[in-house]
């Protein structure tokens, strides 16, 4: 049996950590998001684990990685301006398939901007913040016991599919408290990365020749294995810039391994009242709440309103979407940020279907009667 | 049920982040409601307004407080930053010896000298809040008993006593 606990985001974030099996966190402290340092640091030691204080963010996913290569399941917390230093080593981690989960507690921005006041102006960083083409796994939960649920994907989606996840949600999830059922742990599915059974010496650490993620050694073991941050073959070394095919098949796998299994496991999205909706309203996290609450309150008022809400933010269910809005008139885009959602969201409709954005970036809290003045107005547009 | 919102201000030091907490164990664990708890405090530990707000509902709460329909104020200064999206039935409890000039629109307000208490009958200012959770328990209509194994679930022992005193202080202030 499971019990009723009351905690905050970050708490819920940690103590699921712990229970997916993280025993190892590396990591700066950073409002919106120390308190998940603060509780690994006392936590892991507790549960046979390590918690690494770093000197910066760029160490901190360094060390995750590393730990991860060691046979560890790995995490790392910070906010904006630690998840720019990330980067480099996130595309790294991309490339060299290292499973780990990266924790992204969204404050206003851009650069230091204001520490302890809530946005949601990194969707689009976490799909793009790396350089090159690889697959982003990013999902963005909207309650407490959502980060809870979500914290545990994460870590069984990074070690299935042997990737970064980023867990993706902002200052007032982080700090509110709320009451979550918490299961025991044999009530909970958890998933480890597959291991090789092959011979020590026909190891290799990548598999290129399909979708299927290639079992993975830890540096300790005996099997021979090399990781480089270059466009590297199967064996892990180096592909010589005459060797096109080479160089193309390691982009393939990176994007094959997630669009193969997308709908499996990893695409998850939540619809209320969508199915007669003519004004659909897209949101994710703590603002698909006021989303929520307003379309209730524009049904009231007989506007035939919807929510769609991505919980796998990346890569974005755009086939699901595209039926799910056509028999919308209108869409509205709410979201704590100049336009981002909006962007994604355009791809989807056509010209016929008007877009309302509702956006706010002044620190507060999109409103629910503010979303429900935008359904209004959407909800006057005649196609 | 609509959603029941209240607030708990004062200065940073009067234990408004606790009462909170004890608010929410009532609600969350006690009487099988939803809640989200928000806390907001300036970078002082001591001195600066500080709030918790608690939000409870049927139903997964909309995270933020729209009109609070209780707020408690333990400082002149929380009475004047927190009071502004009060409605013409919002529950007013105020510690009558701090927050000394009041509105005088309010249609329910309670003047308690919540301070002035918890030092003659506790010796202890500190316990202030606790004494305001008496009576916050009392105006409410809460339960009484479960409240008391609130308290003996949350505090540590060594400070029980005397807290569970300054509870029953308020609680029966208002029976006098």
């Amino acid at each position: 049996m499971g019990s009723y606990q009351i905690m905050t985001g970050n708490e819920a974030c940690a103590r699921a950590a712990i229970a997916a099996g993280m025993s190892f966190f590396a990591g700066y402290p950073i409002t919106p998001a120390t308190e998940i340092a603060e509780l690994c640091s006392e936590l892991l030691p507790q549960n046979n684990g390590v918690y690494m204080q770093m000197e910066d963010e760029i160490a901190s996913i360094g060390a995750i990685i590393g730990a991860s290569a060691a046979g560890k399941k790995v995490m790392t917390a910070t906010s904006g301006p630690g998840f720019s230093l990330m980067q480099e080593n996130l595309g790294w981690a991309h490339i060299n398939e290292i499973p780990c989960v990266i924790v992204d507690v969204m404050r206003k921005g851009p650069s230091g901007g204001s520490a302890t006041l809530p946005a949601q102006a990194d969707i689009m960083q976490t799909k793009w913040g790396s350089h090159g083409d690889y697959r982003s796994l990013v999902v963005v939960p909207n309650s407490v016991e959502e980060i809870y649920t979500e914290t545990i994907r994460a870590f069984n989606l990074a070690e299935k599919y042997r990737q970064p996840v980023i867990l993706l949600y902002d200052a007032v999830l982080a700090h509110m408290s709320e009451k979550i059922y918490v299961r025991d742990l044999d009530e909970i599915e958890i998933i480890n990365r597959s291991k090789p059974s092959c011979d020590k010496k026909d190891y290799n650490p990548f598999n290129y020749e399909s979708s299927k993620v290639a079992p993975l050694a830890s540096f300790g073991e005996g099997y021979k294995i090399h990781f480089s941050g270059l466009t590297h073959d199967e064996t892990g070394f180096p592909v010589s810039n005459q060797n096109t095919t080479g160089l193309e098949v390691l982009i393939h796998h990176l994007f094959d391994k997630i669009d193969d299994n997308y709908d499996k496991d990893i695409k998850k999205y939540e619809t209320f009242m969508v199915d007669d909706a003519d004004v659909l309203v897209v949101s994710i996290g703590i603002t698909s709440r006021s989303a929520k609450a307003a379309v209730a309150a524009a049904r009231k008022q007989g506007i035939k309103a919807g929510l769609f809400r991505p919980i796998t933010m990346w890569p974005f269910p755009h086939d699901d979407f595209s039926r799910i809005n056509l028999k919308s008139k209108a869409i509205v885009t709410a979201e704590m940020n100049n336009g981002q959602l909006n962007q994604v969201v355009i791809e989807d409709i056509d010209r016929n279907q008007k877009l309302v954005m509702k956006n706010l970036y002044d620190g507060n809290q999109i409103r629910d009667i503010d979303i429900l003045n935008s359904i209004i107005e959407a909800n006057k547009y005649e196609q | 049920m609509a959603s029941f919102q209240l607030r708990f201000s004062g200065t940073g030091g009067q234990g408004m982040m606790l009462i909170g907490d004890l608010m929410a164990h009532y609600y969350g664990l006690k009487k099988d409601k939803q809640i989200v708890l928000l806390k907001s405090y300036g970078p002082e530990a001591r001195g600066g307004a500080c709030r918790s707000e608690l939000i409870v509902d049927d139903h997964q709460c909309y995270p933020a407080i729209t009109s609070p329909d209780f707020l408690l104020c333990m400082s002149k200064q929380s009475y004047d930053l927190y009071t502004k999206d009060i409605n013409e039935s919002t529950i007013i409890l105020i510690d009558e010896e701090l927050v000394s000039e009041v509105d005088d629109k309010h249609n329910s307000i309670y003047k308690i000298p919540l301070t002035n208490i918890a030092k003659e009958k506790t010796g202890k200012t500190i316990c202030a809040n606790i004494v305001a959770l008496g009576a916050i328990t009392k105006i409410l209509n809460l339960d009484h008993d479960v409240m008391l194994e609130v308290l003996k679930e949350k505090l540590p022992s060594k400070i029980l006593d005397i807290n569970l005193f300054a509870f029953e202080e308020g609680f029966k202030y208002l029976e006098n």
